[in-house]
């Protein structure tokens, strides 16, 4: 055996071409790993997350994007095909879908409210305008998670950190679109403004939101769209989208989230204290993740000997930045390290956060690789003396 | 499509595929937060690598062999190493075995055999993606060829 003999392999193995049976897989594990994100009511965190905060940004690089994309488009695809029994409303979606700009008007009715037009505009991928009445105007641009409401009426702007989710129909298509538990039933046809057009109703389990789209059967365009929900109060809001139009020219200044001159401005709601906590907490978690499964690939390599310490560690290529932790930066290596003694038990304490204080909790490490977060003291300490038994 | 064309190289057997897609999908999931900025990329293939190398690692038994069954990979490379191999399932136990000792080199030799090999770039690029020079992107390489061949030749003495 030879160099030349492996990188013959290697080149061989590069020139392979993937069997089409594959892509089915590959389709299949995303989609029972999307339904078992479901089932812990985190699926729609997940996707969303991806699609709207990470491949929509341009900061992100064309490889990472293209990988996720894999699984995204995976995700819309068991989405898009199983749950829909018409694949003519597939053919309306998808002009929705492929929009690279798209306007409409809404009324919005309530019980106790006159009648309120709103003018919204989108600019793919992230940005959206919203005109409402009384010289309102919002803006979003769900890259930055920033949105700017404009009162030209008072003269005021009010800038907001806190992602919106609740976008109006445009997000509620989105919505639709990644949650697979929505259905779609046709429910006949009708003349709108002397066209034909067939209807569609869209509906969701344990969901009183219902929206009927009608569009044109010729082209499969959505021609005029009707929405109820209730707002957080229970009130019941009814809403009416017309005048939809897709890529039409619009101007990119009308997106800036600049405040005109003249007008006061605000800041509200950042992200909340909980909110941070808890992204911390996630991230040291997942540091420490990486931290055990680096653990790992050394003890295989290593007659299941595990590293004496950390530092060990960085010929198998974990960064320096795993061994921080997010939530104390100012330590060099933020966890403790206890090497597990053989034989290994599964569930032996082998990573904890390192603490001057106990405060809510922390994440600590196990020798089968999972990081569990311990709320009380005197549960760890009791995980901690096990080992010492040991 | 990097992903999917990445770890079907990696495994080439539908099994481990599956295998490695469920652990990459999961370590996206796990560290979501990191698939965005200028490290995105490395973490991809970092997510990429890990899964295949915990998907053969769950694949090969306790003496550290894999069993015969594990190996009918669908290959048919023609004549791809001189000397020891001669039929074809011996052959494919190769490319298996190759694939196998690729899953076991230390990250940054894997990365850059896969940039080098399995997706054919040129060695700026890969420097480029690894963030050293040339000259270092060129070491990774050929030590990990090292390892390879090392990690390989321990296989034909035991044969």
């Amino acid at each position: 055996m030879n160099d030349k003999n492996i990188e013959e392999i290697l080149k061989k193995v590069a020139a392979e071409d993937i069997p089409a049976d594959v892509h089915k897989i590959a389709q299949q594990v995303s989609a029972d790993f999307s339904k078992t994100l479901l089932q812990t009511g985190k699926q729609h965190i997940f996707w969303e997350h991806i699609i709207w905060e990470h491949i929509i940004r341009s900061s992100i690089t064309k490889l990472a994007a293209a990988a996720v994309i894999v699984a995204a488009v995976f995700i819309g695809i068991h989405h898009f095909g199983s749950p829909i029994e018409s694949t003519a409303f597939a053919d309306v979606m998808q002009n929705i879908q492929n929009a690279r700009t798209l306007t409409y008007q809404s009324v919005f009715t309530t019980e106790d409210q006159k009648p309120q037009v709103a003018k919204t505009m989108v600019l793919e991928p992230n940005l959206i305008r919203v005109e409402l009445p009384e010289g309102r105007v919002w803006i979003l641009d769900h890259g930055q998670g920033k949105t700017l409401l404009l009162d030209s009426k008072n003269k005021e702007a009010e800038i907001s950190t806190t992602p919106q989710k609740a976008l109006g129909l445009y997000d509620t298509f989105r919505q639709f679109r990644n949650n697979p538990d929505f259905s779609v039933r046709q429910i006949g046809q009708r003349e709108i403004d002397g066209m034909k057009v067939i209807g569609f109703q869209l509906t969701k389990e344990n969901d009183e939101n219902v929206i009927i789209v009608w569009a044109n059967p010729q082209n499969s365009l959505p021609i005029r769209i009707e929405q109820t929900t209730k707002d957080g109060d229970g009130k019941v809001i009814k809403s009416v989208t017309t005048n939809i139009i897709f890529d039409a020219e619009l101007d990119e200044s009308l997106f800036r989230l600049e405040v005109p001159e003249g007008y006061s401005r605000r800041f509200v709601d950042g992200p909340t204290e909980r909110s941070v906590k808890l992204k911390k907490r996630s991230q040291t978690g997942s540091n420490m993740k990486q931290i055990l499964l680096t653990c790992l690939m050394y003890a295989q390599d290593h007659e299941g000997q595990w590293p004496d310490t950390l530092q060990d560690l960085s010929e198998y290529g974990l960064a320096r930045d795993a061994l921080i932790n997010p939530k104390q930066p100012e330590r060099e290596i933020g966890f403790v390290y206890l090497k597990p003694i053989t034989p290994i038990s599964p569930q032996q304490v082998v990573l904890y956060e390192a603490y001057h204080s106990w405060g809510d909790g922390i994440n600590v490490g196990f020798a089968d690789g999972h990081v569990q977060f311990i709320e009380k003291e005197s549960d760890f300490k009791n995980q901690l003396n096990k080992v010492e038994r040991r | 499509m990097f992903l999917l064309s990445v770890l079907w190289k990696l495994t080439g057997d539908k099994e481990l595929f599956t295998e490695a897609m469920q652990y990459a999908l999961l370590g996206m999931w796990e560290h979501i937060e990191k698939l965005n900025g200028k490290k995105a990329g490395a973490y991809i293939y970092r997510i990429a690598l890990t899964a295949n190398s915990r998907a053969w690692r769950n694949r090969i038994g306790k003496d550290g062999e894999l069993a015969k069954s594990r190996t009918n990979i669908d290959t048919d490379h023609g004549l791809l190493i001189v000397g020891q191999i001669h039929d074809k399932e011996n052959k494919s136990e190769w490319v298996a075995k190759v694939r196998q000792a690729i899953a076991r080199l230390p990250f940054k030799q894997g990365r850059a055999v896969v940039m080098r090999y399995l997706e054919q770039q040129d060695y700026k690029t890969v420097a480029e993606k690894l963030c050293c020079t040339e000259a270092g992107a060129r070491s990774h390489v050929s030590k990990a060829i090292a390892t390879l061949k090392s990690g390989l030749t321990a296989f034909i003495q035991q044969e």
